[in-house]
């Protein structure tokens, strides 16, 4: 280590036609030279140019790189090279470089704009062909789940149901509660000034139980669930298990996907009720600290003013959800290929779409009830 | 073969959680040697060379590297140490986001500050040296072989010019002629770049083809550090189990008869 701490960095001097190099030439004390070594071999004008190497002290192939570079600038103006002073070591690493050194092929060229878009759209064209034969994948396994019940994983559905429903109620919950008393205040400022304080109760179970709850619990779900998904079946797929299960004859959508969907049908709506409830307590412990409306006026202003109707309506979203969000993660994850990267990329396009799928979905079913007339 | 030792394993004890791999277990790699180790399955022959990178770290013993105890380094001694060595993992541990080229090149460009067109072009070197074809060093690693990708691994490993080369299995899950070339390609690396090698290899072929001397470990100990035409008549019932298989023998018979 001592001798390291001592060596120069490599250097050249030049003194007409002779270039005297010192210094060690490896690849820690090179970095210099390599960037400025070339500004001053401009100045050479002779044609018949000697390397000295009398005062190189070590030399490993990152120098004997270089200097082939610097031999090879010379060649390439028809100028004649000799070597003086290099031992037998030297020689035998310089001449590897020149026997072993390979050009780097040309990458392909990006190209033009218009082909890109081409090439993008067919692409999008494709994965949509992928998703829909996933689909129908999807939907013949689940018909061999309707024909023959016993077929269904039960313990793996009630295993999902812990880990995406059960798990998740702590988060959904505290979440919900905060958005309750968020739109208790918001709503509650602007009544009280009309002196009708108590229709926060009608809006308050209006807005929760229709949009908010299950907007937010499927938003929330789709963060932790749809990216869990992906990711989990991303990496199976870069491992090769889901190449071992599809060898062994087993059906991976039916032992991978089908649980994950069903698990989530049941436990979406579920955790969407406990976000009601935790929503209207938020809004019923806000209104009571700001309007003074006691918690038993509350309720019982609830139970005359917002319909059963309206908690069905609300539900009615959530099975929808849990299928978008359950296909488009594990579509996702079975789409992963190459490496680590893509799994990332992977698992943020599944919360990505689910998210904008989500919003597009309830954006649906409002104008499917303004048309019902509900 | 005066100099002192490039490596100096010095009463290592490893445990992981009850069990207990190695036991006061001494280990001297000399400069410019080509060093296996092998032993049954268990054995911490890995662990050995991981513990050596900083990777694991033994409950007891020291570990001497170029003259300097690796654990009273300082972080800053540490990086220069792991400069010096170079390491190809059992798997290739290429990283799968970058290309082959790029992940020739990405150890110049982290630790060095040279012109870009030379990091290129010792990139591409190292690939030659590596017998890595040149019209595939832009494909990614999910697009390679498991030949191809030992020998990008291994160009990987020696970009920086190390003086000390650990190689993890470097023939596992080749075919015989692959196997075979990476061999030679140890042997070639070896001389002409004035390297030390430490492998960890179940191949007996290449134990006879390409080390200078074999280190057996077994009773979480070394048993016996000979070259192999020593080894193989040693008397302890493990290395008689290892080596008196029909399977090691064909490789020595081979040996015996590519030799006259």
């Amino acid at each position: 280590m001592g001798t390291a701490m001592l060596q120069q960095l490599a250097d050249i001097a030049i003194d007409n036609d002779t270039i005297f190099c010192h210094g060690a030439w490896t690849v820690s004390h090179i970095a210099w030279l390599s960037k400025h070594a070339f500004e001053s071999l401009q100045t050479i004008s002779q044609t018949d140019i000697t390397l000295d190497l009398s005062h190189v002290t070590h030399f490993d192939l990152a120098g004997a790189c270089l200097l082939n570079d610097i031999a090879s600038f010379f060649k390439n103006q028809n100028s004649v090279v000799h070597y003086r002073c290099i031992d037998e070591r030297q020689d035998e690493l310089l001449s590897l470089v020149t026997e072993r050194m390979q050009a780097e092929p040309a990458t392909i060229p990006l190209p033009q704009f218009l082909v890109r878009l081409g090439m993008k759209t067919h692409k999008a064209w494709l994965q949509m062909l992928v998703f829909l034969s996933f689909f129908g994948q999807m939907v013949q396994s689940l018909s061999m789940w309707f024909r023959f019940p016993k077929r269904i994983r039960w313990q793996e559905v009630i295993h999902q149901i812990e880990i995406t429903g059960y798990q998740a109620m702590g988060i959904v919950a505290l979440l919900s509660f905060l958005i309750g008393v968020v739109l208790a205040y918001q709503m509650g400022t602007q009544l009280q000034s009309y002196g009708a304080g108590i229709y926060v109760v009608d809006l308050l179970g209006l807005s929760l139980l229709r949009e908010f709850s299950p907007l937010l619990t499927a938003i929330i779900v789709a963060g932790r669930t749809g990216a869990a998904f992906a990711a989990q079946l991303g990496t199976m797929k870069l491992n090769e298990e889901i190449d071992a299960l599809q060898t062994l004859g087993v059906d991976a959508t039916e032992v991978l996907v089908l649980p994950k969907l069903l698990g989530l049908i049941i436990a979406l709506p579920l955790l969407t009720v406990l976000a009601m409830v935790a929503g209207v307590f938020g809004g019923m412990l806000m209104s009571k600290l700001m309007l003074g409306i006691t918690f038993v006026d509350f309720l019982d202003r609830f139970s005359s003013s917002v319909s059963a109707q309206t908690l069905f309506l609300g539900e009615l979203k959530t099975p929808f959800f849990a299928v978008l969000i359950a296909l488009i993660g594990c579509f996702q994850g079975f789409q992963v290929s190459q490496g680590a990267a893509s799994v990332g990329s992977r698992t943020t396009m599944s919360v990505v779409q689910c998210i904008f799928m989500i919003i597009t979905t309830d954006a649906v079913f409002s104008v499917i009830y303004s048309m019902l007339g509900i | 073969m005066a100099d002192e030792a490039i490596v100096d394993f010095q009463n290592i004890t490893t445990r992981f959680g009850q069990q207990i791999v190695h036991q006061h277990l001494n280990l001297t790699v000399k400069p410019r040697e080509i060093l296996a180790i092998v032993g049954g399955s268990g054995t911490g022959k890995t662990t050995l060379l991981r513990e050596l990178l900083f990777l694991n770290r033994p409950a007891e013993g020291n570990i001497i590297a170029f003259g300097e105890s690796i654990y009273q380094a300082t972080s800053q001694q540490v990086m220069k140490l792991r400069r010096r060595m170079g390491m190809m993992f059992q798997s290739g541990a290429l990283f799968s986001s970058l290309t082959v080229l790029e992940n020739i090149c990405f150890p110049l460009r982290e630790l060095t500050s040279l012109d870009e067109k030379l990091i290129v072009e010792i990139a591409m070197l190292k690939a030659g040296m590596a017998s890595f074809p040149a019209d595939a060093v832009h494909k990614y690693p999910a697009e390679l072989s498991g030949g191809m990708i030992k020998r990008a691994a291994l160009a990987r490993a020696i970009a920086l010019d190390p003086e000390l080369l650990l190689l993890d299995e470097p023939t596992a899950g080749l075919d015989p002629e692959a196997a075979n070339s990476i061999d030679e390609l140890v042997l070639a690396l070896q001389q002409a770049l004035d390297l030390t090698i430490i492998m960890v290899t179940h191949d007996v072929d290449t134990l006879w083809q390409a080390t200078d001397r074999v280190a057996f470990l077994g009773d979480k100990k070394v048993l016996a550090c000979e070259p192999m035409t020593a080894l193989v008549r040693h008397s302890h019932p493990l290395i008689e189990a290892y080596f008196g298989n029909p399977r090691a023998r064909a490789a020595e018979h081979s040996h015996e008869e590519t030799k006259a």
